[in-house]
C-alpha cells in the first residue's frame, strides 16, 4: 500500500465528483480543442492558398489594359514576344537563387547534385487571347502549352475528356461547355476552323470556366499572332520559393513587361485572420481560466468535506508533503481523465461546427492537441488544488478534528 | 512506577471569540508503563483534550507534557509526527477507517507513510488475527459491524508497535455485545503488555480498568484503583 495506490482508490470511491470535477475541466479543454482545431484548420486552409497564389506569379505586357476582353482583366491589345521568354526565366531563376542566398538557405531543395547548387526550373506557362465567337457567344480563345499549363494551373481539374493534344481539338471551360450545350467529341466552329472537343475541365471559380482553350500555335495561327503571348503564367516549383524578388527583378530588370503576385495581398489576408484568431483563443483561455476557478472552488470543497481525513491521516503519521502528494496524484487523476474526455468533445464539437464555421477547413487529428489538451487539464487541476491542498495539510489534526 | 506519561501542571485554554475557557486547570499526572486506565468524567470536562495532548495531537496552554523520557509539548511539528508515527496509536470513537480501502489495507495504511513497507501485508494480517478479523481481511467497511470496524482500528493501532495506545470513546456506538468484545480486547492487549488509556462514560469499563481517573471541570478529582 502506497500514496498512490491510497489516491486511485480515492478517486474509484468517489467516481461522481471526480466525475463532475473532470467535466469542468473538460469542458474548457473542449473549448480550446475545438477552436485551436477549427482555427489551426482555417489557418492551413489559408496558409495553402497563400502557398497556391504567392508562389504564382503572372507576366503581362506593361501597356496592357486591364479592363479589355470581356472585363476579365487578363490582358488587351499588347503581347510580349515570345523569343523573350528565355531571357525572362533566366531573370527570374538567378532572381531566385540570390533570394535563397540571402536567406542563407541551402540551395538543395529537389534533384541536388552532387555538390553543386540546383533549384527546380520554374514552370513558365504562356497564352495567348483572342476574342472570338462559339455558338454564337462571345468568348475568350486562349491558346496554351497544355502540360505546362496543367503544371500552372495545378488545381486544373479535367471533368470529361483530356486535354488538348493536337492543333484540331479544344478544351472548354465548364461554364461555357454548359452555356453552349457542348459536350466532349462535338465538333464545333471558331474563326471558321472546325475543331473537336477534347475536354471540359471543372469548374475553377476563374476566367478559365468561360473560355476555349487550343495549342498555342493553333490560337496564334488562327488570329495572325505567331511569336506573341499575351500573358505567362510562372509557377515556383518550391513550396516558400522567394518569388517576390523574382517580381522585383522582372519588373527593375525587364523593359515592356509587368510582374504581378498575390502573395501580399494574401499574406494581408493571412495577417487579419492570425489577428482575429489570436483574440478568439485570448477569449477561450479566459473562458479556461474561468473554469479553472470553478474547478479551484469544486476542490476546496472536497477538500475542506475531506478533512476529518486529513486529520486521521495525520494521526497516523502522514507529513505535509505525503498529504500534499496525495492530493496532488488525485488531482493529476481527475487532470488526466478531464483532458482525454475534453480533448475527445473538443475534437467532436470542432468536426461538428468546423464545417459550419469554416465550410472549406479540413478537420485534423493532432496528437500534439492531446498533449495540449492533457497538459492544460493537469497543470489546471494541479494549480486549482495547490493552495487547497496547502490549507488542507497544514491544518493541525485536532484541528482538522474539530472542523466539521 | 516508571511513568510513560507525564503531565506537569499541565493547563489548556481555548478561545471562543472573546471568551477564554479553560478546557484543563494545572493538571500533575503520571501514567506508569503497562498501565490500563480508564478517564471518566462529564461531557466538556477535558477529558478528550487530556487525551489528544497525551498523543501530541494539541499543545498545552501551559505546563509540560512527557512522553517517558521525552518531552514533547514543545517539539516542532516533524519532530512530533516522529511520536506519532512510531510511539503514540490513537482508537477513535467512530472507528475512521478509510472507506475507500479494506480492511487489511486499513490496517497496513500506517505504514503507507513511514519505513517497513515491505512486510507490512503478512504484519497486517497478523494484527488482524490478534483482534480476530483475519477472515474479514479483504472486505471492505460498509461491509464491517460497528463493532468490526473498531476491531478493525485497533488493529491498524497495533501496525505501529506503539509505547501508548489511546482510545476515546471506543465503545461509545456500540451495543453491548460489541462493546464487550472490544474491553476484552483491551484487557487482552494490556495483559501482553500494552499501556493503554481510555476515556468513557461507561461505569462498567471504567470499573473493569486497573485504574480510573475521574476529572470535573478541567481538574482530576479522585482516583479508584
Amino acid at each position: 500500500m502506497n500514496i498512490i495506490q491510497i489516491a486511485l482508490r480515492e478517486v474509484g470511491r468517489r467516481k461522481m465528483r471526480t466525475l463532475y470535477t473532470a467535466s469542468g475541466i473538460a469542458l474548457a479543454v473542449a473549448l480550446l480543442i475545438s477552436t485551436i482545431t477549427v482555427g489551426g484548420g482555417g489557418y492551413q486552409d489559408l496558409t495553402q492558398t497563400i502557398n497556391r497564389y504567392g508562389h504564382q506569379l503572372t507576366i503581362l505586357p506593361a501597356t496592357t489594359n486591364e479592363t479589355s476582353l470581356q472585363g476579365f482583366g487578363i490582358g488587351g491589345e499588347h503581347y510580349i514576344p515570345e523569343d523573350a521568354i528565355p531571357h525572362l526565366q533566366e531573370v527570374y531563376e538567378q532572381a531566385i537563387v540570390e533570394g535563397w542566398r540571402a536567406r542563407d538557405a541551402l540551395i538543395l531543395i529537389e534533384g541536388f547534385i552532387g555538390d553543386q547548387e540546383q533549384v527546380d526550373p520554374a514552370t513558365f506557362a504562356p497564352r495567348v487571347y483572342a476574342e472570338t465567337e462559339l455558338k454564337g457567344r462571345d468568348i475568350v480563345f486562349a491558346g496554351i502549352e497544355p502540360r505546362k499549363e496543367y503544371i500552372a494551373k495545378f488545381w486544373w481539374e479535367v471533368d470529361a475528356g483530356n486535354l488538348v493534344r493536337r492543333d484540331d481539338e479544344i478544351m472548354l471551360g465548364k461554364i461555357l461547355a454548359s452555356a453552349t450545350r457542348t459536350q466532349v467529341g462535338d465538333e464545333v466552329d471558331i474563326a471558321g476552323e472546325t475543331y473537336r472537343v477534347a475536354g471540359i475541365l471543372q469548374e475553377t471559380n476563374s476566367p478559365d470556366d468561360y473560355m476555349a482553350f487550343a495549342t498555342l500555335p493553333t490560337v496564334q495561327r488562327a488570329f495572325n499572332r505567331e511569336g506573341q503571348v499575351s500573358l505567362i503564367s510562372v509557377r515556383a516549383m518550391c513550396a516558400y520559393c522567394p518569388v517576390g524578388e523574382a517580381e522585383l527583378a522582372i519588373n527593375q530588370g525587364v523593359v515592356g513587361v509587368r510582374a504581378t503576385s498575390q502573395r501580399d495581398i494574401a499574406a494581408a489576408q493571412a495577417a487579419i485572420f492570425s489577428n482575429v484568431f489570436t483574440t478568439v483563443v485570448g477569449f477561450v483561455i479566459m473562458a479556461f481560466v474561468i473554469a479553472c476557478m470553478a474547478v479551484f472552488n469544486m476542490i476546496m470543497g472536497s477538500l475542506h468535506a475531506r478533512i476529518r481525513e486529513v486529520g486521521l491521516l495525520k494521526v497516523l503519521g502522514a507529513s505535509h508533503a505525503q498529504l500534499a502528494r496525495l492530493f496532488m496524484y488525485e488531482a493529476a487523476l481527475i487532470g488526466l481523465v478531464g483532458g482525454l474526455l475534453g480533448y475527445l468533445i473538443g475534437v467532436g464539437i470542432a468536426y461538428l461546427l468546423g464545417p459550419i464555421v469554416m465550410p472549406d477547413v479540413v478537420i485534423r487529428w493532432e496528437w500534439e492537441h492531446v498533449a495540449l489538451a492533457v497538459g492544460a487539464a493537469l497543470g489546471a487541476s494541479l494549480l486549482a488544488t495547490l493552495y487547497p491542498a496547502f490549507r488542507a495539510c497544514n491544518a493541525r489534526p485536532v484541528e482538522a478534528f474539530r472542523a466539521l | 512506577m516508571d511513568p510513560i506519561v507525564q503531565l506537569k501542571g499541565v493547563s489548556k485554554v481555548y478561545k471562543a471569540g472573546e471568551e477564554q475557557v479553560a478546557a484543563l486547570d494545572d493538571v500533575d499526572l503520571d501514567i506508569g508503563r503497562n498501565e490500563y486506565v480508564a478517564i471518566m468524567g462529564p461531557s466538556g470536562s477535558g477529558k478528550s483534550t487530556l487525551l489528544n495532548l497525551m498523543g501530541g495531537i494539541d499543545r498545552p496552554t501551559s505546563g509540560e507534557v512527557w512522553l517517558a523520557d521525552q518531552r514533547i509539548d514543545q517539539l516542532s511539528e516533524r519532530q512530533l509526527l516522529e511520536v506519532r508515527r512510531r510511539r503514540v496509536s490513537y482508537v477513535f470513537q467512530d472507528a475512521r477507517l478509510m472507506p475507500s480501502l479494506n480492511a487489511i489495507e486499513n490496517v497496513m495504511l500506517p505504514r503507507a507513510f513511514s519505513a517497513g513497507r515491505a512486510d507490512a501485508r503478512t504484519a497486517a494480517l497478523q494484527c488482524l488475527e490478534r483482534v480476530g478479523l483475519e477472515k474479514r481481511a479483504k472486505h471492505m467497511v460498509h461491509e464491517l459491524s460497528g463493532g468490526e470496524a473498531q476491531r478493525v482500528s485497533i488493529a491498524r493501532t497495533l501496525m505501529k508497535e506503539p509505547d501508548l495506545i489511546l482510545a476515546d470513546e471506543p465503545t461509545g456506538n456500540l451495543d453491548r455485545k460489541s462493546r464487550m468484545e472490544i474491553v476484552y480486547l483491551f484487557e487482552e492487549l494490556n495483559t501482553m503488555g500494552n499501556t493503554i488509556v481510555l476515556v468513557t462514560h461507561d461505569q462498567e469499563i471504567g470499573e473493569r480498568t486497573r485504574r480510573c481517573i475521574r476529572i470535573d471541570d478541567g481538574r482530576p478529582l479522585q482516583e479508584a484503583a
